[in-house]
């Protein structure tokens, strides 16, 4: 937890130099019917993040706690499992991908509050399995959507 | 009188409420599965109809749209996702419901306001028909910027803590629409000179990921899932005669929310994504306790339900009467039409009168259909999701996610960007920029432009090419409920403030 | 250390034996044995999508096996006609929906496309869709030489809608204004849909656009002048621009294609099961307002070098303008 932020100082920093990024992406030989409407965009950006910052050094700043909910270490696991899970198909397919990344994700979730058995792991990673073909019979047999194939299938 | 009757004749068959409850509850799934757009299921089913009759086919598809519109509130209520665009005000009040051991009710709620909306949007589509297809080929470039503008003064009404806030996510949504081909200039912009970037930001992708992935976050760091348990008189309270008999209770509500989704459903383009935020956006305005929007109240929630199922019904005025799809998903219904060789036009309201009134009233079926399969499904979908432990909700709404997110464009690259979009938009919620305004942004963005560019260009003869924005009387009347809109939050600020400062007064006095 | 040897021993005999029965099943199985994917590049319902699934079911009793049709729509087909390029096995078994003058126009105008104009080993082209000049039924302009006189007396007031930027539209409006000596504005649209009511509302006074406008709108709309070299059969009072003195033929072709490197067996199965659908689904097509055309093989080929060359000249004129 990161306690006491200016947050509207972080906000208004963000936003300036998110849109310096737009605006030296700009490409210089776009048409006017291209260009207009980003760069009017980026200048209204520009002015509420101009704002924020004049807001963030005035005594109205708004302050609080940045990551204050929970447990922090379980919320960035959590994402390198989502993110890991994503770059998984590509290589071994939906299916096993899916079985992998699900079963271990719901085995450390749950591991934060009980002990899991081997006996009820494998239990576990069978229902996994199940809910994984159910979507993706689903998909590919009745809405003919071809989900990435990999190893096996 | 005469076809009326032959087409409820036609309608009178087993066969057809069989494919009215089928095409409700496949329409009902698809909705509640977040990626699984109406359009998609249409656009699935379609081959299915081509051995059908065009009436059987037509009845089919009517209903799965029907049902998918309304589905969308369940993951919305339940899950904070909304399953269609089209319910994204559902779940600023559904969700917060739920989480107080509410759901049961929101889901009542949703489910009858819907199925009044779908009926409130046939009884348009079978009586004013003629005056609403002439309004809606008046909404020319300039009209779609002001309603575009008008849609984002909701960024006002959103933003719970400082509009500054509100207006940068706003503006990082627009950013975020503006990546990929410009609409009209038809030149890549920002994609880093990555092929796939060309495709941009699909909007449904970003609001999966915006409004999905924090919340698995949300869950993963509480150790538990959000959502209340429902109490005995939470369950008393959501059955169906008295929710019908609370969604009654104000009819100034149900009124205003049809007609602003009817309006919107005829303005070609626009759906449903766009009237359930109006909708809201005004129920909030004209509530008594505008204070408590956003916290679980029924009216937010039946003002975005009424006036998306409106839409669909509504939204085939100007398809029927002009061919002009009013909405993404009628685009399929014209493809079945055509492909039968019914050509839309005065014709299909007298020759083949009885099959086009045989699938208007079998709109009005589908609707009430969705009552029972609706509140079955409902506590049935409530049920699954409550007693699964938090530790396999999480992975298996992601699984849910992925696939939704791939299915929409069959592309693994979508799933990244939704992975990506939604980790940002956690990362944004701490310091205050929530994801409604980015997602807000997202949509209305490219509708402004849209309209901006294509009336200057419109302008070129002029002096002053944006003076085309301002021409129309429709423009004029636009521009003052943007005015009016925008300024509200702050009248009302100033009304509260000096309220309170009497108080302050009295209480000084004492 | 022996372990590591004798695991990486192991595993190289492995994926070898994998390898030989993958290949050993392709070359004994005959084309084709498993689903066919088709991919189209655009939105579900659009037109491409329609003659897709008109075609689904001819060319699965044709070819004995599933076609799934598949949607992966952006970039105005780019995105999926990038990564077809890149990753789709030349098997036979993925196949892609193609258009003229996208695949053409797109690598031209834009960096980064990502893909190829010859970068397809091309089934055919099955039908062709003529751009037309449109506006209302119940307005002041009737004819060809209406319009022109209109567009003479106001320079720059008369609009001209069309879908995209340096599409077919686009480039017809462009062919019209120089040989007709006159200015109008075009205004782009994201697609067909967009403009049939901007063009019944008066948002813009005309549209170069496909026949099939004109056929499906016939009661509100009025064709001008269509830009093929014979009449349209299902416009037959329409007169073509050659008629008129306008020497303006284009329009936008939709075709289906394989990878570069498929093998010839393979094309010419696929050749013959598309040319077939072609003939099956011929009358339904028409009705719709698309021409019919059976450009296969070398015929194919020489469809794309010679719209190239078209649109080449225009699209180098045009760039020549902006500086």
């Amino acid at each position: 937890m990161i306690r006491n932020v200016n947050t509207d100082l972080v906000a208004g920093t963000l936003g300036l130099l998110l849109s310096l990024t737009f605006w030296s992406l700009i490409d210089p030989r776009m048409t006017h019917m291209s260009a207009v409407f980003p760069t009017a965009m980026i200048g209204i950006m520009a002015i509420a993040s101009a704002l924020l910052v004049i807001k963030g050094f005035s005594r109205a700043a708004e302050r609080g706690n940045l990551f204050d909910v929970g447990s922090n270490v379980r919320v960035l696991a959590t994402g390198l499992f989502f993110f890991g899970w994503v770059i998984a198909i590509g290589y071994l397919g939906f299916f096993v991908s899916s079985v992998l990344v699900m079963s271990l994700l719901a085995l450390y979730l749950a591991l934060a509050g009980r002990r899991v058995s081997p006996a009820r792991f494998a239990l576990w990673v069978g229902i996994v399995a199940c809910e994984v073909a159910f979507f993706y019979l689903i998909f590919t047999r009745l809405l003919h959507v071809l989900l990435p194939e990999g190893w096996f299938f | 009188m005469d076809i009326c009757l032959q087409a409820m004749g036609a309608l009178a068959h087993p066969k057809m409420i069989l494919l009215i409850f089928g095409g409700v509850t496949i329409g009902l799934f698809a909705g509640a599965m977040p990626g699984l757009t109406a359009t998609m299921a249409l656009a699935v089913l379609l081959p299915f109809t081509f051995t059908m009759t065009p009436l059987d086919g037509l009845v089919a598809l009517g209903a799965v749209y029907m049902g998918a519109i309304y589905g969308g509130s369940f993951a919305a209520i339940l899950v904070n996702t909304p399953g269609t665009p089209s319910s994204i005000a559902t779940a600023f009040e559904g969700y917060p419901m739920a989480k107080q051991g509410r759901a049961l009710e929101a889901i009542s709620v949703a489910t009858v306001a819907s199925a009044i909306g779908g009926i409130a949007g046939v009884l348009f589509l079978l009586f004013l028909a003629p005056p609403l297809a002439l309004l809606s080929i008046r909404f020319g470039p300039a009209e779609y910027f002001w309603v575009a503008m008008l849609g984002l003064t909701l960024i006002a009404t959103l933003s719970e803590g400082s509009v500054f806030k509100g207006f940068l996510g706003g503006t990082i949504g627009i950013m975020l629409g503006t990546i990929g081909l410009s609409p009209v200039g038809g030149e890549s912009r920002f994609t880093l000179g990555i092929p796939v970037m060309q495709g941009g930001i699909e909007m449904i992708v970003a609001l999966i990921g915006l409004f999905v992935i924090p919340e698995l976050y949300n869950m993963a760091a509480l150790g538990r899932a959000s959502l209340g348990a429902v109490s005995v008189a939470d369950k008393e309270k959501s059955s169906f005669w008295r929710v019908a008999a609370k969604v009654f209770s104000k009819p100034g509500n149900l009124i205003r929310s049809c007609i602003i989704g009817e309006i919107i459903a005829i303005m070609p383009g626009a759906g449903g994504n766009i009237a359930n935020l109006v909708a809201y956006n005004e129920a909030k305005r004209a509530s008594k306790t505008p204070e408590r929007f956003g916290t679980g109240t029924t009216e937010g929630l039946i003002a975005s339900e009424s006036s998306n199922n409106v839409t669909v019904a509504g939204s085939m005025v100007p398809l029927l009467t002009l061919g002009i799809p009013g909405a993404p998903p009628d685009a399929v219904i014209l493809g079945v039409m055509l492909l039968h060789g019914l050509r839309p036009g005065i014709e299909l309201f007298t020759t083949s009168g009885v099959l086009t009134y045989a699938f208007i009233f079998s709109m009005g079926l589908a609707a009430i259909a969705m009552v029972p399969v609706g509140l079955l499904g409902g506590r049935l979908i409530y049920r699954v999701i409550f007693r699964t432990p938090h530790f396999f909700l999480v992975p298996t709404i992601g699984l849910a996610t992925i696939v939704g997110t791939f299915a929409l464009r069959n592309s693994l690259s979508d799933v990244m960007i939704m992975l990506i979009l939604g980790t940002t938009g956690y990362l944004l919620k701490q310091i205050g920029i929530a994801s409604a305004p980015i997602v807000l942004g997202l949509i209305l963005g490219t509708i402004a432009e849209v309209g901006y560019v294509q009336a200057i260009l419109g302008g070129a003869a002029y002096r002053f090419p944006w003076f085309r924005l301002f021409e129309n009387p429709l423009s004029w009347i636009l521009i003052a409920m943007v005015v009016v809109s925008a300024a509200w939050p702050f009248l009302l600020a100033l009304k509260r403030r000096m309220w309170s400062a009497e108080k302050v007064n009295k209480g000084g006095a004492k | 250390m022996k372990l590591k040897r004798f695991i990486g021993c192991f595993c190289m005999v492995l994926a070898a034996v994998v390898l030989a029965t993958i290949q050993h099943n392709d070359a004994l199985a005959a084309y084709p044995d498993k689903p066919i994917n088709y991919i189209i590049s655009f939105n579900p319902g659009g037109e491409s999508d329609v003659t897709a699934r008109l075609q689904q079911s001819h060319l699965e009793k044709i070819l004995g096996v599933t076609v799934n049709v598949t949607h992966k729509p952006g970039g105005g087909g780019a995105v999926a006609w990038s990564e077809f390029q890149r990753t789709a096995r030349p098997d036979g078994y993925t196949i892609i929906g193609v258009n003229i003058p996208h695949i053409i126009a797109q690598p031209m105008e834009r960096k980064d496309t990502g893909y190829t104009t010859d970068g397809f080993e091309l089934i055919m082209w099955f039908h062709f869709t003529p751009n037309a000049l449109i506006v209302q039924r119940d307005g002041d302009i009737k004819t060809l030489a209406d319009f022109i006189k209109l567009a003479k007396a106001k320079p720059k007031a008369v609009t001209v809608a069309g879908s995209g930027t340096y599409s077919a539209n686009h480039l017809d409006a462009l062919r019209l204004d120089k040989l007709a000596g006159i200015q109008t504005t075009y205004v782009p649209h994201t697609g067909t849909g967009p403009i049939i009511p901007a063009l019944m509302g008066g948002h813009v006074t005309s549209t170069m656009n496909y026949t099939m406008v004109g056929v499906q709108y016939k009661d509100k709309l009025r064709t001008l002048a269509v830009a093929a070299d014979a009449r349209v059969a299902m416009l037959p009072d329409v007169p073509t621009f050659k008629e008129l003195g306008y020497d303006i033929v284009g329009g936008a072709y939709r075709g289906v294609a394989v990878p570069k490197g498929t093998p010839p067996d393979i094309v010419k199965k696929l050749t013959d099961a598309f040319l077939k659908t072609t003939d099956l689904i011929a009358a339904k097509q028409r009705e719709m307002g698309f021409e019919i055309t059976t450009a296969t093989g070398k015929q194919a080929i020489d469809l794309v070098a010679r719209m190239k060359a078209d649109y080449g000249g225009i699209l180098s004129e045009l760039e020549a303008q902006k500086k």
